[in-house]
């Protein structure tokens, strides 16, 4: 056993004899990042240049201006919360509202710090519960601690 | 040898249901591959236990029969079997367990945060969905409603039960946060090709995440009970048409039809109207944008 295990080329961790597990320990490894990404970060990268996605149109019926917009349009929305880490997230929209108002109250009604909340709630609120508590919050029955 | 090849080009996922269906349908999500992948290592030692089971019960059977054994044995226990029998259906729980348990750990992993919140909401017997992430006031998000067609208002083509008015576009390879609730009664939304289930109960929210790895077309039914035309709610309302990465920037903008084989193997295509979702999200987006631009 110990002599197999000096003749074997070096792949990877010596866990096992075989070389071909060594490999594929050492394949998974480096896919999942734990020796330094790079392989993953290259598939990644190749990824998004799939041929599936349809070729970027030579941009001489565009505007140079539209152009360069589309390179900073970047897709936001409320980050995970850690502090609602389950599946329910109702208690989560519900504090981004209240934090929101709560911010306005503090800071005036047009602060721009304010904003992020704002958007928060509007992401992850329906319409309608939105519309429900601003309704409450007029006639002065929302049961939060606004 | 010509034929050959564009007969294997030719590939369509299955991602709606087809009659007749023994396995699970395409997987399009990280998700779903680990729900197949654990699937395939369960049946394993599935199979092994019936095979062993099914093999011990009919010797016993046959070796039992009064022709065969006149005078059966006595034999009331054994420490070696009976041992022998503890252990190895434990080993077997453990390599069940395992892989069982890593995938339901990593599905509750939120790694990176989502870049688009999605919101389904159900009613009977439709489901809205809104858009709100690039709202600058409480009014002005993009909400529809999606309705299946009935049966006779279907296209050459369509599927029965399956297609709605207003599919749900999503933009592919992107972390996606769905929130599903209901505005009435329970109801589920379910799209099997991208393993995902989850209850819409009123007055609660429950978020799912997902990152769709192939462009396509999804369909999905309501998964829970919510009166007399439930079997006629597209659950997805059929989350359709995921669009390849920069969505907001390409994809139906130029209309430029993509090679042939991205055609079939994505199902996107020239002929397919605009979604007013794309419209309305990259205005949305734009704007911030534009915004910047002029303060800037």
């Amino acid at each position: 056993m110990v002599k197999n295990l000096n003749q074997q080329k070096q792949l990877g961790p010596l866990i096992y004899g075989s070389p071909t597990l060594d490999a594929a320990f050492w394949l998974l490894q480096v896919v999942t990042g734990e020796n330094g990404g790079h392989l993953q970060t290259f598939i990644f990268n190749r990824l998004r240049l799939s041929p599936l996605s349809p070729k970027p149109t030579k941009p001489s019926h565009r505007s140079s201006s539209e152009s360069a917009m589309e390179d900073e349009i970047d897709l936001k929305t409320a980050p995970a919360d850690f502090r609602f880490p389950t599946t329910n997230q109702t208690r989560h929209c519900f504090t981004r509202y209240i934090e929101f108002h709560r911010c306005t109250t503090a800071k005036g009604e047009d602060s721009v710090d304010c904003e992020r909340f704002a958007k928060y709630y509007r992401a992850l609120c329906p319409g309608e519960w939105v519309d429900k508590w601003n309704e409450q919050r007029e006639t002065g029955t929302f049961p939060g601690p606004l | 040898m010509i034929v050959l090849k564009w007969l294997f080009l030719t590939i369509s996922p299955c991602d709606a249901a087809e009659p007749w269906q023994l396995g699970s349908q395409d997987a399009a999500t990280p998700i779903m591959q680990g729900i197949i992948d654990l699937h395939h290592d369960i049946f394993f030692f599935l199979i092994l236990i019936l095979v062993f089971v099914l093999w011990i019960l009919v010797r016993a059977l046959w070796h039992f029969h009064y022709k065969e054994n006149a005078i059966p044995q006595r034999i009331v226990h054994g420490t070696t079997i009976e041992i022998l029998r503890t252990i190895f259906p434990s080993l077997i729980s453990m390599f069940i367990a395992i892989p069982s348990f890593a995938l339901l750990y990593s599905m509750d992993e939120v790694v990176v945060d989502p870049a688009i919140t999605i919101k389904a909401i159900g009613h009977q017997w439709y489901w809205t969905y809104e858009y709100s992430d690039y709202n600058s006031s409480d009014e002005q998000s993009l909400t529809f409603d999606s309705y299946m067609i009935p049966e006779e208002d279907l296209e050459l083509g369509q599927s029965r039960l399956l297609e709605v008015d207003n599919r749900v576009v999503v933009p592919a390879k992107t972390h996606l946060r769905i929130i599903v609730t209901s505005a009435d009664v329970p109801h589920s939304w379910a799209v099997p090709s991208s393993g995902v289930k989850c209850d819409a109960v009123p007055g609660r929210l429950n978020q799912i995440s997902i990152l769709v790895q192939r462009e396509g077309v999804y369909y999905g039914q309501c998964s829970e009970i919510c009166g007399t035309n439930h079997a006629f709610t597209r659950a997805p309302g059929n989350r359709g048409r995921l669009l390849s990465p920069l969505w907001l920037s390409r994809t139906t903008r130029g209309c430029e039809p993509p090679e042939k084989q991205a055609i079939t193997a994505s199902g996107w295509s020239c002929r397919e109207p605009r979604s007013k979702a794309v419209d309305k999200i990259e205005e949305g987006a734009r704007h911030p944008v534009e915004q910047r631009g002029r303060l800037g």
